[in-house]
């Protein structure tokens, strides 16, 4: 959805021009959330993030300022910001953190500019790999060892009985262990 | 860590490139969670707007109520509704103020609309096309689902079926401007209209439909339809019918109309109703369209067995059920459903989906007495949700039905349906299972187990089996022979092209009448027989594996109809190209062991 589109459609409904934008970028909104908290927060508190973060773009977004285009630069931010500060906070265990305030912004050195870029190679080989499972072994992993969602929550997502997902997770993650062994990646 | 765990710690706090990559591959969230979260952003939203914290009030005060309730009601009832239809999934229901709908000011001055803005899109999207639609399913769903999360009177309508749709046209200054692009599903029960479901194809929201749906003017519409057909419209003040003499009914509307169209102007065909239009419908008792037919055997006041069965049918893609069924009762001409026992906790259905086979029969035993107890005598149907669906998303649900009758108790047959069904049963009621549901269930049960060469459980039936034969008693066994493919035994090729079918799974079954031995074999997730033989003889055959072989000893029982015959002479009947070195044999039974 791009600006124009949201102010258009705001302009006649509010929440219809919500629920299109939530529809639109709560994948994505999720994903950057969950990436950051994913060891820190439960789910019930990175899914009020979401939340959060969503109410903030409504707030925050001004249907008279004149920008144009993909809107996925300004929500990232605001994701990006409100999960680096819920971070903070329950890292720092502080009840309230400034989403504006810059420590919120991490700083990185040169070695951990090189050992990021290293990582981030990493994820590439990794996230291809799984791609290279097919479906529905790739969502089966994703779900299962990155979101952690339980067998019978699975099997909605991809039609299978929760007896499948266990028997095919097994499969899949001795598969792709060895897909991975085969460039040094152990997990 | 286990073998078979996974730690992908290493995806976290990640730059923007992976980031997307998950995002755009995987879903983070199912359309429930969607649903659910969107209703607590906006919550979230409408408290700091109402609580009017500073630095919010920017970006609210450019906005005011706007009184332009033409096409606005239209759009609010579509938006409010849409939440509605989300709701089956699983989410709570909203009940949407429309005070809430504002429409902005640019530059400080209301600036009209044109009626482009409202029309949205004109691209029709063929109704049968919306039909397969999953959104439209759950749609339909709110009618002849228990819940009746639309609170329609009457409702569940578990007979419901929809009747050919219409769309209404937009009038202003006493013309007609444009198509209303929005399909109405009149959904339609006893003849009666009890509602719509709603397909928006002007404002698509991630290129998908809207749907939306209720009771709404149905019952007006019934009653107009008795004085004759009528030709559907809307206007600023809400949607109206129009007689062919040229009157007007209001439909829903809170005023009546004053303008001078004529029924001529009006009608453009897709908008008419005539008094039969109901009995036209293109959304039903699909199920027998399908080919899908559903008998109730071994009744009983607790449970029954239904057998499914499909034959011929049209647009017939994959068939599948789940746990679900539904007990109704006939009283007085109608059916009623059964109340439920009163449970402590909300019943809990599974989520498995069994499918059915195309040109099969199958059988299942259903109890229902946690569920409705033991029923009294009386006049009954089961009522199955069968899915059939051409890819994901699209599907079309619709209920089929197996009449029974449930006799004075005499307290004899009740007792049938308490226990498990025999793995003879599994077999003859063509219990459809996948090879893993197949194999969990072998290992529980007194069946051989045969997984990757080797008899893994049952050895002990399986004496039994020949103890009874060498006393020339009657007996039967079921086996089960699992087959995985191991990728590194075959060629990279033919484990791409074979590898989506494995693993298989086969039941056998054995049975002994006291002469001849009767075997029968199938997949466990087909019906079809793959084997059906009699033999006159079974041999035990044993022999001793060269050093090279993983396991030292073999041990065979095999079907045959010379009981001369020898391990060599099997072994070359098997390899020889010859065919005349061919010698019928069935293995029933193959052990190997150091």
């Amino acid at each position: 959805m791009t600006h124009e589109e949201f102010r258009d459609k705001k302009k006649i409904s509010s929440e219809q021009a919500h629920k299109e934008l939530f529809e639109a970028y709560c994948g994505y909104v999720y994903t950057i959330v969950f990436n950051r908290l994913r060891s820190v927060a439960a789910r019930e508190d990175i899914e009020e993030c979401l939340c959060d973060v969503f109410a903030d773009v409504y707030c925050y977004y001004d249907p008279g300022k004149n920008v144009s285009g993909d809107m996925s630069g300004f929500i990232g931010t605001i994701a990006r910001r409100k999960a680096a500060a819920l971070y903070k906070s329950i890292i720092s265990g502080a009840e309230t953190v400034s989403i504006d305030d810059e420590s919120a912004q991490q700083l990185i050195s040169e070695q951990d500019a090189e050992r990021e870029a290293a990582a981030n190679e990493q994820r590439r080989i990794i996230l291809g790999k799984i791609a290279g499972l097919g479906e529905p072994d790739s969502t089966i992993i994703i779900q299962k060892y990155y979101y952690g969602r339980s067998a019978a929550e699975i099997a909605g997502m991809v039609k299978l009985t929760p007896e499948n997902i266990r028997v095919r997770s097994g499969r899949a993650v001795k598969k792709l262990k060895e897909m991975l062994e085969k460039e040094d990646i152990s997990l | 860590m286990q073998k078979d765990e996974l730690d992908l710690d290493i995806l976290e706090n990640a730059d923007s490139r992976t980031i997307e990559t998950l995002s755009e591959r995987y879903s983070a969230l199912s359309d429930s969670d969607v649903s659910r979260l969107f209703a607590r952003s906006e919550e979230l939203f409408r408290s700091r707007t109402t609580e009017g914290r500073g630095e919010y009030s920017t970006s609210v005060s450019g906005v005011e109520i706007y009184h332009r309730p033409l096409w606005q009601k239209i759009l609010t009832a579509a938006a409010s509704m849409v939440l509605i239809c989300s709701a089956v999934a699983g989410a709570a229901i909203f009940c949407k103020n429309n005070s809430d709908y504002r429409i902005g000011k640019d530059g400080g001055e209301s600036s009209p609309r044109s009626i482009e803005d409202y029309i949205g899109s004109t691209e029709e999207i063929p109704y049968e096309t919306v039909l397969e639609n999953g959104k439209f399913a759950m749609s339909y769903d709110n009618f002849t689902c228990d819940s009746n999360p639309l609170q329609i009177s009457g409702a569940p309508y578990r007979d419901a079926v929809v009747a050919k749709p219409f769309k209404s046209v937009l009038v202003e200054d006493d013309k007609v401007v444009a198509p209303l692009n929005e399909w109405e599903f009149p959904v339609v029960s006893g003849g009666e209209y009890v509602g719509f479901v709603n397909c928006d194809m002007r404002f698509l929201m991630n290129q998908e439909l809207g749907f939306w749906g209720g009771q709404m003017f149905a019952p007006k519409l019934n009653e107009a339809l008795e004085k004759g057909s009528i030709a559907i419209f809307t206007t600023v003040d809400g949607t109206y019918g129009i007689y062919e003499d040229n009157t007007v009914v209001a439909l829903a509307a809170d005023v009546a109309y004053s303008g001078s169209i004529t029924f001529e102007q009006v009608d453009q065909g897709y908008n008419l109703l005539t008094t039969d239009s109901s009995s036209d419908i293109v959304y039903g008792p699909m199920s027998k369209e399908w080919g899908v037919t559903l008998k109730a055997l071994n009744v009983t006041p607790t449970g029954l067995t239904l057998e499914c069965s499909q034959s011929g049918g049209k647009k017939v893609h994959e068939l599948s059920t789940g746990s679900y069924f539904v007990i109704q009762k006939l009283s007085g001409g109608v059916w009623e459903d059964v109340e439920y026992l009163p449970q402590e906790y909300e019943i809990g259905w599974t989520s498995e989906a069994w499918i059915i086979q195309k040109e099969a029969t199958a059988a299942w035993n259903v109890e229902w007495d946690m569920i409705y107890g033991e029923l009294p005598a009386g006049e009954y149907r089961i009522g199955k949700k069968i899915m059939n669906l051409r890819e994901t998303g699209a599907f079309i649900e619709n209920y089929a039905f197996a009449e029974f009758t449930v006799q004075e108790d005499d307290g004899s047959a009740a007792a049938v349906c308490e226990r498990e069904p025999s793995p003879e049963e599994i077999f003859e009621n063509n219990k459809i299972l996948t090879a893993e549901e197949a194999l969990e269930w072998a290992y529980d049960n007194p069946v051989v187990v045969q997984d990757d060469g080797q008899i893994t459980s049952g050895r002990d039936v399986w004496d039994s089996f020949f103890d009874s034969v060498n006393a020339k008693k009657p007996a039967s066994v079921m086996c089960v022979y699992n087959y995985v493919l191991d990728e590194e035994s075959v060629s990279p090729e033919l484990y791409e092209e074979e590898k989506d079918l494995y693993p298989q799974l086969f039941f056998c079954l054995l049975r002994y009448d006291g002469e001849v031995f009767h075997v029968k074999m199938r997949k466990s997730d087909e019906t079809k027989l793959d084997t059906d033989e009699t033999y006159k003889y079974l041999l035990h055959l044993s022999a001793e594996n060269p050093d090279t072989a993983l396991y030292r000893y073999t041990d065979q029982y095999v079907l045959v109809n010379d009981p001369s015959v020898t391990w060599e002479q099997l072994q070359r009947s098997m390899f020889s190209s010859q065919s005349s070195d061919w010698i019928k044999h069935s293995t029933v039974y193959m052990d190997m062991y150091n």
